[in-house]
Parts: C-alpha cells; sequence; structure tokens
C-alpha cells in the first residue's frame, strides 16, 4: 500500500516559509532526512554549510526568487544556479531538490551529492530527482492557496509515494 | 530556527556555518547580482564578458557562481570590463552623492535662489542703495567657491 505523505512546516523565516514533506510511516519529514544525511559528509563539509546559509540568506534577506533555484524538469533545487547558460556543467554538488511556490513559499523534498551531469543518471540523487518530479506533479494538480506567507488547508494535500 | 521545539541537522548545521561562511554567501551573490543587472542593463552577454577578459565563459560562470572567492583583483578586472563600479565602499559613494547634491544644487535651487538676489540688488542700485554685483561674470561662469562663499557686505 502506498504511504500518504502531507505537507508539514519546516522553517519559517522572516520572508520564506520553507515547508518539507512528512510520510506517515516515517519518523523524519524529507527535509530532515536530507540534512541528517548530509551533515556529516566531511569532504563536502563546506558545501553543506554554504547550503544552510544559503537557504537562511534567501529565507531571511532575499525572498526565494524564482531565478535562485534550479530548474530540474518539474521541479526545482538548490543551491541557485551557478549561472543562466551553463547550469549543468558542475558535477559532484550538492542537490537539494524542492517545489517552488512563490517567492514566499518553497517546500523543501530530499537531494543529496550528485556526482553525474545528469540527475537521472547519478546514484545519489537519481531517485530523489524522480521523487521530487513526482511529488511536485501530484501537488500542481492541487489548487494550492497561500495567504501570500502560508499554505492554507495543509490538511487537505495528501502525497503518494 | 526550526519551530518544532527540537534542534535538527539543519539547526546544527547552521549553527556550526561560522559568521564569515554566512556573510561570504551574502557579499558574493551581491557582487555576482551586481555583475548581471549590468550586464543586462548594458546589453551584454556573458560570453561578450569573457571575451573581454580573455577567459573561457566556463570561468566567468565559476566567477559569478555566487561561490567562487573573487579577490579584488578580479573584481577590479570586471569592473574595467564593465566601464562600472561593482563595489562601491560607503564614503566613496557619500562623497559621489555630495557632489551629485551639490551639482543639483547650484543647477536648481542655488541658481534660483542667486537669481532672485541678482535682482533684488539691481533694483536696490537703481534706487542708489547699491553695494555689489558680480556683472563681469555671467552666472554659468560663476563657481561654486563664489556661490558658497560667506555673504559680502
Amino acid at each position: 500500500m502506498n504511504s500518504i505523505a502531507t505537507i508539514v512546516e519546516f522553517q519559517r523565516l522572516r520572508k520564506v516559509c520553507f515547508y518539507t514533506i512528512k510520510f506517515e510511516d516515517s519518523n523524519l519529514s524529507e527535509a530532515e532526512k536530507f540534512f541528517e544525511k548530509v551533515e556529516n559528509e566531511q569532504e563536502y563539509e563546506e558545501s553543506v554549510n554554504n547550503l544552510v546559509d544559503w537557504i537562511i540568506e534567501i529565507g531571511n534577506i532575499r525572498g526565494a526568487r524564482f531565478d535562485l533555484f534550479r530548474d530540474e524538469r518539474l521541479a526545482s533545487a538548490l543551491p541557485p544556479p551557478r549561472n543562466k547558460l551553463n547550469r549543468n556543467n558542475f558535477v559532484k554538488d550538492i542537490r537539494l531538490y524542492c517545489f517552488w511556490i512563490s517567492p514566499s513559499i518553497v517546500v523543501l523534498f530530499n537531494g543529496g551529492i550528485k556526482t553525474e551531469i545528469n540527475p537521472a543518471k547519478c546514484p545519489n540523487v537519481s531517485m530523489h530527482f524522480h521523487n521530487s518530479n513526482t511529488w511536485v506533479k501530484q501537488l500542481q494538480e492541487y489548487d494550492i492557496e497561500t495567504n501570500g506567507r502560508d499554505i492554507l488547508d495543509l490538511e487537505t494535500i495528501e502525497i503518494y509515494e | 530556527m526550526s519551530n518544532k521545539g527540537k534542534e535538527g541537522a539543519f539547526d546544527r548545521i547552521a549553527k556550526r556555518s561560522n559568521k564569515e561562511s554566512k556573510a561570504f554567501v551574502a557579499k558574493s551573490l551581491d557582487v555576482s547580482e551586481q555583475v548581471y543587472k549590468i550586464l543586462e542593463e548594458k546589453g551584454m552577454t556573458q560570453k561578450e564578458l569573457a571575451s573581454i577578459l580573455n577567459k573561457t565563459e566556463a570561468e566567468i560562470s565559476k566567477w559569478l557562481s555566487g561561490l567562487h572567492n573573487l579577490t579584488l583583483k578580479s573584481i577590479v578586472k570586471l569592473e574595467l570590463a564593465l566601464d562600472e563600479d561593482i563595489i562601491l565602499t560607503s564614503s566613496r559613494a557619500s562623497e559621489m552623492y555630495a557632489e551629485i547634491l551639490m551639482f543639483n544644487s547650484f543647477s536648481s535651487n542655488q541658481f534660483q535662489s542667486l537669481e532672485k538676489k541678482s535682482s533684488v540688488i539691481q533694483k536696490k542700485e537703481r534706487e542708489g542703495n547699491i553695494i555689489f554685483l558680480p556683472r563681469s561674470k555671467d552666472h554659468n561662469e560663476l563657481n561654486k567657491n563664489e556661490l558658497f562663499a560667506p555673504k559680502a557686505v
């Protein structure tokens, strides 16, 4: 039987509320799983720290401007694109997949250390890349209502694995 | 940071990341956004910028990644290539602002005030109560020192 996930609040910062999703049979939300996983990646400690710094900078200062997120098919990802032309030239980098809703609302999923240019072929992130796109597709079918700062009627939104 | 009451990995990472790292991320993004803004205003592409700097586009992309540790020398190179300031210290910005303010003041309010004073003086001169008037100079030739000098009695 497919597990059901709901949207839960993850980090509420001054300009952006970051949500995540949590499956009913899991102790941790997807974003929590991601940060637990990368927290002790020694080789990527700087990238991991920078990613958290980005999220705080975006959340508190700049707002979640769309151009600060990478396109990953239907989903988006952090960290921000290195540029608008060669966004896939850099490999061995961290990816946190997400669903951008507005400059003040973002839903964070899971991710990992990307080791291949094509995320679908990367053993670390391919599953998260596919899952994120599946979840974004499901979320897009809901007419998600917000009041500018929050997602309304959170309890009515269900996502399937 | 977390609203859940218990500290998660996100909070622990945020704590271990020092102030320098946070400031670096913010400042790098400021520089890279400023460069993109100038490129857009000038209708220049990143490729053209790379060509002026004799660099590959990939190198410029790395410079503008928001995570690259740009040296002051590289920033100056970018400024020269773009013919624009990317970083402006607050004291230099104040000086520039003061110069603009002085120029605007001279060309509008100060100039109108001077014209008004001139007409009053000319009137008094005709009435025989006169003092002085810099007749030999056109208003446009008056320099700022004369304009802002103590009033002649």
